[in-house]
C-alpha cells in the first residue's frame, strides 16, 4: 500500500503550516540566545529533518529568518564598535580604530585590557582615562553578548543551509529517479 | 557554507568607478560603485532594522538609478564575512556582506560587448 503520494503532500504543504512552523523555529532561537545553546532549536530541527517528504520549503524559509537575525547582529557589532570610535574620537581626542580594527570585528570584546591602557596612558590624563576606560569596557561587555549570540546564529544558520542543500540533492534524485519510468510504454510488437 | 563564499580578490578601480570581486569558483563579478551605493543595506537605507540586508533584491543591479555619482573615499573588511564602504556623501554603516555581493553580481555582459 503506497501511504502517501510524496509529491502531493509536498505540493499541498499549507503556507499557513510552514509560518506556524517558522513561527515555532523563531520561538526556540530565542529560547537558543536567552540559555546560550543552540540545543532547543537543533531539536526542533531534528524533528521536521525525518519528515517524508523532506520538509525543503520550511528550511528555505527558515534559513532566511536566521541569515535576517545573522545580518541584524553583525550590523549591532559593527554599530556598538563605531559608537565606541566615535565617542573616544569627539570626546577624548583618542583614535581607537587601530585598537580595535574592523577586520577583526568578532574579537572586538576579547581584546586585552592592559595593552590598551597602556595606549591611553600617553595620551589622557587620570580621570579622563578612567570614564573612556569605563566606556570601553561597557562597550566590551555587550561586544562579548553580541558576539556569543552571532556564533550561535550562524552556527544554527549554517546547519540549516546544509541541511536543505542536502534534502534538496535528495528530493531531485528522488523526483528524478521515480520519473525515469519507461519512455516507451505500451508498445505494440509483434513477430512475423 | 558561508567559508567558501570568500572572495579570492578584491579590486577598488576608483578612477574607472567600480569594484571587482574574483570569487573561489573563478566567477568575477564588477559592481558599478554608484550602483553599490544605492544598494546599501544598512538600516538606515533600507527604512528600519526589520528590513536590513534581504529586503532590496534587485534582479539586476545594472537597473538601479542613482541619485548621483558615488565614490569610495575608503574600504574595509568586515570581520571575516564582508566589506564597509565609506562613501564620499559620509555615510559607512553599510555591511556588503559576501552573501549580499554574490547576489547583487551583475549579469555577465552579453558577447560581442566590449
Amino acid at each position: 500500500m503506497k501511504l502517501m503520494d510524496e509529491t502531493e503532500r509536498d505540493q499541498s504543504l499549507p503556507m499557513v503550516e510552514i509560518n506556524a512552523l517558522r513561527m515555532e523555529g523563531m520561538a526556540l532561537y530565542e529560547r537558543c540566545m536567552t540559555e546560550s545553546s543552540t540545543a532547543p532549536f537543533e531539536r526542533f530541527l531534528e524533528r521536521h529533518l525525518v519528515e517524508i517528504p523532506p520538509p525543503v520549503a520550511l528550511l528555505n524559509e527558515i534559513s532566511d529568518d536566521l541569515f535576517q537575525r545573522l545580518q541584524t547582529l553583525r550590523q549591532s557589532q559593527f554599530e556598538l564598535r563605531d559608537r565606541l570610535l566615535y565617542v573616544a574620537r569627539n570626546e577624548f581626542q583618542v583614535e581607537l580604530g587601530e585598537a580595535f580594527p574592523l577586520r577583526d570585528l568578532e574579537r572586538f570584546g576579547y581584546f586585552g585590557q592592559q595593552s590598551l591602557n597602556e595606549h591611553l596612558m600617553r595620551s589622557l590624563g587620570a580621570a579622563e582615562r578612567a570614564t573612556l576606560i569605563a566606556s570601553i569596557e561597557e562597550a566590551r561587555q555587550a561586544a562579548l553578548k553580541l558576539d556569543s549570540q552571532r556564533a550561535i546564529t550562524e552556527r544554527l544558520y549554517e546547519g540549516v543551509m546544509d541541511w536543505a542543500t542536502a534534502l534538496h540533492v535528495v528530493t531531485v534524485r528522488g523526483q528524478w529517479r521515480t520519473s525515469h519510468e519507461p519512455i516507451v510504454q505500451n508498445v505494440w510488437s509483434a513477430t512475423l | 557554507m558561508t567559508t567558501t563564499l570568500r572572495p579570492a580578490a578584491i579590486t577598488l578601480n576608483k578612477t574607472d568607478g567600480y569594484l571587482e570581486i574574483k570569487w573561489p569558483d573563478d566567477r568575477t563579478c564588477r559592481y558599478p560603485l554608484s550602483e553599490l551605493r544605492e544598494a546599501c543595506p544598512c538600516a538606515e537605507c533600507r527604512g528600519g532594522h526589520s528590513r536590513m540586508g534581504r529586503e532590496y533584491d534587485p534582479a539586476n543591479i545594472l537597473e538601479l538609478k542613482p541619485k548621483r555619482v558615488y565614490t569610495v573615499k575608503n574600504l574595509e573588511l568586515v570581520g571575516n564575512y564582508g566589506l564597509q564602504p565609506t562613501w564620499d556623501d559620509g555615510h559607512h554603516t553599510g555591511i556588503y556582506t559576501w552573501e549580499y555581493l554574490q547576489r547583487l553580481c551583475p549579469p555577465p555582459a552579453p558577447a560581442g560587448t566590449p
